[in-house]
């Protein structure tokens, strides 16, 4: 059985919260490392540290209760910690529009400026 | 196995490398898979399906977590909508705006009204949802939102530390050759593109 209980060794749920953004940024920098290959920006080692940091989370929190694990319940706990992650981003989103709101009234009222890259380039 | 819980996670996944996919590459040419990966994530999140029935095996699965059934589903379900629904309805708005302005070109009020408009429907929706106030009257949600803050930036710390000593421990390369007369031309037309909006 899987309890979704956050306490980790004391620390309480805003320790936890803190877990959950290092895996969902972890699992996402994995995922991004993956989808955008290449080989002179060296992603081995950050891949497997992201890998690590990502799944070695879920792994435990899969094996917490009873000691084992299952793929099953690997997907369950990852679901778990990408939609918290989400949440808490989702939750950042009144702040996060105040700020482009505010950006977008500076560049309604912007006029463009003299820039001597732009008559280098007509030139 | 919970199929809904799996379609989700994966659909998801799909969102975030479609993200990162569009992000790679040059301005103007951007990875062609980007965009169909990112529908297939966007349908797969909005079409989730129901809960296990009584006879299907992963019935007895949702009893013992809590995500499983149906309520959660429909919740998880109204919180993807309404974001979606703020966050394009931004991002649109938010382009008009760009484009409106007299940034790139001259000042096209028509494209900047429709994106006001786009970005207070946006606002709207946040005031709509009772979600947002219930979550920003309770100090243990604000606390969960600061150490999340936390949380990040120790993560994008941690990963800066990572990629310096992967830099700075991996053999280094030769020094690059200048650019040649078509790389040049090749850099001239992205600043130009980038700058004059692509005229």
């Amino acid at each position: 059985m899987v309890s979704f209980e956050f306490s980790f060794a004391g620390i309480g749920s805003l320790g936890a919260m803190m877990l959950i953004a290092l895996v969902f940024f972890s699992y996402f920098f994995a995922i991004h490392l993956i989808v955008t290959w290449n080989p002179y920006h060296r992603p081995v080692i950050p891949l497997i540290s992201s890998l690590i940091l990502s799944l070695g989370p879920m792994l435990a929190m899969a094996m917490e209760t009873d000691g084992s694990s299952s793929i099953s319940q690997m997907l369950e706990v990852a679901f778990l910690f990408t939609t918290l992650g989400l949440g808490v981003i989702v939750l950042w989103m009144p702040i996060i529009l105040a700020v482009v709101t505010f950006q977008m009234i500076i560049v309604s009222r912007k006029s463009p400026s003299e820039d001597p890259l732009m008559e280098m380039l007509d030139n | 196995m919970v199929f809904w819980v799996n379609q989700a996670l994966l659909s998801t996944t799909l969102m975030l490398a479609a993200f990162s996919m569009w992000r790679m590459g040059p301005a103007f040419k951007r990875s062609k898979f980007a965009g169909p990966v990112a529908l297939i994530g966007l349908a797969g999140l909005l079409f989730l399906p129901e809960q296990p029935l009584y006879f299907e095996s992963d019935y007895h699965r949702c009893e013992v977590i809590s995500f499983c059934n149906n309520d959660g589903r429909e919740s998880y379900l109204k919180v993807v909508f309404s974001s979606l629904f703020t966050i394009s309805s931004a991002y649109i708005g938010c382009y008009a705006i760009i484009r409106g302005s007299r940034i790139y070109s001259e000042r096209n009020l028509p494209m900047l009204a429709t994106g006001w408009f786009l970005l207070s429907v946006s606002w709207w929706s946040i005031f709509q949802s009772t979600w947002f106030a219930e979550a920003y009257s309770r100090l243990d949600v604000l606390a969960w939102m600061v150490c999340f803050l936390f949380g990040t930036a120790a993560t994008v710390y941690l990963f800066f530390v990572i990629i310096r000593y992967t830099e700075k421990n991996t053999p280094r390369d030769p020094p690059i050759q200048p650019l040649d007369e078509n790389e040049r031309r090749l850099v001239t037309e992205m600043v130009r593109r980038n700058m004059v909006g692509g005229k």
